[in-house]
């Protein structure tokens, strides 16, 4: 229980725990039980970084397989598994969580609160997530191998005819799960800003990430069911002798599969790059020594995004040539504006201000040109003269790197570098963490731009053999993904090093404005042992500042 | 409450005429389905929440200038911890597994997750099974 106003004088047992790292087998039962929202939000991350890791290592696969026309490190069926399970991973098992986890930890911090809404609820949505990722990858374990029908499952490739193995049916009950888990989470969220909120801190007084992660949670309630409800049917058909994605008599229809999973599939891209979005909306204000330019232009935007992403889901099927082209298409380009629109405010946020290029900094930049880039090849793809020719080449491969890696890599080193002494005390090194944001820089670049010009010229996407004239721009690829690996290394070795030491000036190292630098690093159980007066959008800044209230925004 | 319903009902409203006028030019079920139900779940909870402002008026966190004190109270039961919710996670991951490999890991499943929910539910009542650990240094 806990009463936000006037708390009682601090008992020597409410003290601010002191900051130590947990010691392995001290209190497994502790992080196994945990309702406390930093727990159950580190506990995300750290799940979300391995089953990064796991994505990365197939990639690693991938991209040695690639670095020869020849088949000469996997077998094709092999191959089909890896492609199938990065995609996999990295979207539902890595980006998805991360944002989860950060808005867990960060979300009540933000406005104030001592917890999420529903506690218990969010160690479910935790444990249901781990297990559904456990689910999919044990896939690998069967003896036909797991899922390889890449990860967007097209009927009726991933019917009981064509895709027997037990692996894909793993992956079908996994995803399942990860989905329940998602939408729960979605609702803890909502209930969570929409009545946790502390005094004072109304609607449009919210840092800009924990709008993001209202639009996302409205995103994830009303597109993961219609996922759900796919996969259940998949897995009817696969198993019980349904005919949804068939056709039989008359009745059925394999383009089905595409509608739904697209229809989820399209928000979801918007799931795995709003709370991004926001994290840089966070960190460029900071290091720019200004509030957000256009605040309420920046959330309305956020919100735009959101209906609009629900109108888009058919330019992925543009190929098929079942679909009202002129619908999706305009619908594609007018999504772009809104987006645009945040580039507005980011850019304007930095213009004047007094900048400093710390590692948060440079990670925000990072996602500012990469997924700038792939924003600009997003309207040529809704271009549908333009798409039948690139869909399924790497040019799609490219553009899509461009916007999730920009976003759910470059934007989520960000978070991490920012907030880490926040949540632990620590402080990352800078040294190696500007050598790491170059690495990734280069190696990113290296990996993915030559691939918009394999698209052009012709190279499929999925294909572990390739003609001969496609192998200079393949070598320079996997040439690029060793230095990403690299640059992986460091982070390893930075989050150990910095594990060893607590840091001095954690509590508040960048000048933070919004209301989680106004309590302790890591935070006390319950938050805030006193929350300031919350007057304005940086009430931590205006803590430090009263005299600086009147001239801000309010 | 006011932002927030008018948040979801400009989300409802914005889908709507998408919906209809998708429906009008493709006669596509399945994505007109999904369109309008997307929007009509956003204007059922948006009429919701009108409903909840309309009863509880302008809330110490819709207003700008207020005094913290005005928000003391209890917020609610905070459970220190619980292990049914991964009790629960066991048990699915156990159906999980079941529905594709056998009815033999299905039935243990359901067992524990009947078990685990009824758990759940009356742990508010019965009080934590969890004892928490005493501060430590």
């Amino acid at each position: 229980m806990t009463t936000l106003a006037d708390p009682p004088a601090p008992a020597p047992d409410d003290a601010p725990e002191p900051a130590r790292p947990p010691r392995l087998g001290d209190g497994l039962a502790d992080w196994l039980t945990t309702t406390d929202h930093k727990k159950i939000g580190l506990l995300y991350m750290g799940s979300a970084l391995v089953f990064f890791a796991v994505g990365g290592l197939l990639a690693t696969v991938m991209r040695a397989e690639l670095a020869t026309p020849e088949l000469d490190l996997v077998s094709r069926e092999t191959y089909n598994q890896v492609f199938t399970m990065h995609g996999t991973i990295m979207m539902f098992l890595f980006a998805v969580p991360m944002a989860t986890g950060l808005a867990n930890y960060l979300v009540p911090l933000h406005i104030g609160a001592p917890d999420m809404a529903f506690p218990r609820l969010n160690a479910l949505s935790y444990w249901l997530f781990l297990g559904g990722g456990i689910v999919v990858l044990s896939g690998f374990l069967t003896s036909k191998g797991a899922a390889d029908f890449g990860w967007t499952a097209f009927t009726p490739l991933s019917n009981a005819t064509y895709t027997e193995t037990i692996g894909a049916d793993l992956w079908i009950v996994g995803l399942g799960l990860t989905g329940i888990a998602s939408v729960i989470g979605a609702v803890n969220i909502l209930t969570t800003v929409i009545s946790m909120r502390a005094p004072g801190m109304t609607m449009f007084r919210m840092p800009v990430f924990t709008w993001s992660m209202v639009a996302v949670s409205f995103l994830m309630l009303m597109a993961f069911p219609v996922l759900t409800a796919a996969m259940v049917m998949l897995f009817t058909d696969r198993n019980l002798g349904t005919h949804f994605y068939d056709v039989v008599d008359g009745a059925g229809m394999p383009l089905l599969w595409q509608h739904l999973f697209w229809f989820f599939g399209h928000p979801e891209v918007y799931i795995v790059a709003l709370p991004f979005f926001g994290v840089v909306g966070e960190i460029i204000p900071v290091f720019s020594r200004k509030p957000l330019f256009g605040y309420v232009a920046f959330v309305i935007a956020t919100m735009a995004i959101a209906a609009y992403s629900f109108t888009t889901w058919a330019h992925h099927m543009f190929a098929t040539g079942e679909v009202l082209f002129p619908f999706f298409s305009g619908l594609t380009l007018i999504i772009a504006v809104p987006t645009g629109v945040k580039f507005f405010n980011w850019t304007f946020t930095m213009w004047g201000g007094r900048l400093s290029f710390e590692t948060p900094m440079l990670y925000a930049l990072g996602f500012f040109v990469v997924f700038l880039i792939g924003g600009l090849t997003g309207p040529m793809l809704a271009a549908i003269s333009f798409d039948v020719h690139v869909h399924d080449t790497y040019f799609v491969v490219a553009h899509m790197h461009y916007v999730l890696f920009g976003s759910a890599v470059f934007a989520m080193f960000g978070a991490i570098y920012f907030w880490f002494p926040k949540m632990t005390g620590r402080r990352l090194g800078e040294g190696l963490g500007k050598a790491q944001f170059w690495c990734l820089l280069l190696g990113f670049n290296l990996t993915f731009f030559p691939q918009h010009v394999l698209g052009l010229e012709g190279m499929p996407r999925r294909y572990a053999q390739y003609d001969d004239r496609y192998a200079d721009l393949n070598v320079l690829s996997s040439v690029g993904h060793l230095f990403t690996l690299v640059a992986a290394v460091l982070f390893a070795v930075n989050l150990v090093r910095s594990w060893r030491r607590v840091a001095p000036d954690a509590e508040d190292p960048w000048g933070g404005h919004t209301l989680e630098w106004a309590t302790s690093s890591p935070p006390p159980p319950h938050n805030f042992d006193r929350i300031p007066p919350i007057r304005s959008r940086q009430p931590a800044f205006h803590l430090r500042h009263p005299e600086l209230l009147e001239e801000v925004d309010g | 409450m006011r932002v927030e319903w008018r948040l979801l009902a400009g989300l409802g409203l914005i889908l709507s005429p998408w919906a209809i006028l998708y429906w009008i030019f493709s006669y596509e079920p399945a994505g007109t389905a999904a369109l309008v139900l997307t929007a009509a779940m956003f204007l059922f909870l948006a009429v919701y929440l009108a409903v909840q402002a309309r009863q509880h008026g302008l809330r110490p966190e819709d207003r700008e200038a207020v005094d913290l004190a005005e928000g003391a109270a209890d917020l609610g039961w905070f459970p220190s911890a619980s292990w049914y919710p991964v009790l629960i996670a066991v048990a699915c991951m156990g159906l999980g597994y079941g529905l594709v490999l056998s009815p033999l890991l299905a039935l243990p499943g359901v067992a524990l997750l009947v078990f685990a929910i009824a758990g759940l539910a009356v742990e508010s009542h019965r009080g934590t099974r969890v004892r928490p650990r005493p501060p430590q240094d």
